[in-house]
């Protein structure tokens, strides 16, 4: 697997901190990883840096996931970043509604084998989608 | 069906034990009258509306918050330090607690959990109310839903029915 290059977007300090650690035991190869608090400064280091998988939570102040997804997919060079959206959600109408935008969703609290699943299952779309 | 306390019960267990690592056990202490809280509570609405209210003893914070940072027990963190994770830890326990009560069907919108200053926090109001405590370690957690009117009367007719 190539060395990633991660933004994790979650305005609490405390699930960035668990994410980040969680990235590490799962042994993924994080070339860098970066963070941001809510979408627009989220929007702010994708126009600065190359991101390879942005981590996003939904629930946040000022700009929230969806709106940061929206976004993204306006610029042809974020459309296709794979997002992966960390959330307790648990509609499953609005679930899908983000899975039919090719977007990948984990649901908290999860475990780090079933994080790694799901960061290789979004890198291995992204990978399909350019060849 | 699992009556709505032991649903309560079993959701805040569970998140306790996945995100901090503390394991409901016997206390040989109760709670003393001069034990501080520090609350966090997530207000929500959509199919109906309400909140859930998660404080924990001031005893139990340092270990809850190095738990899940995956600190050394001795590192001192700051009060916002706690007060994230308990807001975060309120936010996970309502996100599944709303999915266990009503369902995959349902829509909620969760606001940002609202922390409040370590003391002993005042009653709230509220449509049906239900309450649990679980000792954990070394501290106590009081975990409280409230819905409105509606919402009562949904969960207690027949929970199922929110999702049709």
């Amino acid at each position: 697997m190539m060395k990633l290059r991660v933004l994790l977007v979650d305005d609490s300090s405390t699930m960035r901190h668990i994410i980040q650690t969680i990235i590490e035991m799962s042994r993924l190869p994080v070339e860098k990883f970066m963070e941001a608090g809510n979408g627009q400064e989220g929007l702010a280091v994708l126009a600065a840096e190359k991101v390879d998988l942005v981590l996003l939570d939904l629930n946040m102040p000022v700009m929230g996931g969806l709106e940061m997804i929206e976004q993204m997919r306006k610029k042809p060079l974020l459309a296709k970043v794979p997002v992966i959206v960390i959330s307790t959600e648990s509609s499953q109408t609005r679930i899908d509604e983000i899975k039919a935008h090719g977007i990948h969703f984990i649901h908290k609290p999860f475990t780090p084998t079933r994080f790694r699943e799901i960061i290789e299952r979004a890198l291995e779309g992204e990978a399909h989608a350019a060849n | 069906m699992l009556p709505i306390d032991e649903i309560l019960h079993e959701v805040a267990r569970d998140i306790f034990e996945a995100m901090a690592f503390v394991v409901e056990q016997p206390l040989s202490a109760g709670i003393r009258p001069e034990d501080n809280w520090l609350t966090a509570e997530v207000k929500f609405q959509g199919a109906f509306s309400g909140s859930l209210c998660l404080k924990v003893t001031e005893n139990l914070l340092p270990r809850l918050t190095n738990n899940m940072l995956g600190l050394d027990e001795g590192e001192r963190l700051s009060l916002g330090q706690h007060q994230d994770a308990l807001g975060e830890l309120a936010n996970v326990v309502c996100g599944n607690l709303l999915a266990r009560l009503a369902g995959p069907v349902p829509e909620f919108d969760l606001a940002a959990p609202e922390v409040e200053p370590i003391g002993n926090p005042e009653a709230r109001s509220g449509a049906m109310i239900r309450r649990v405590m679980l000792a954990l370690e070394n501290g106590w957690a009081d975990i409280t839903l409230r819905v409105d009117d509606y919402g009562a009367a949904l969960i207690q007719s027949d929970p199922q029915s929110i999702s049709q």
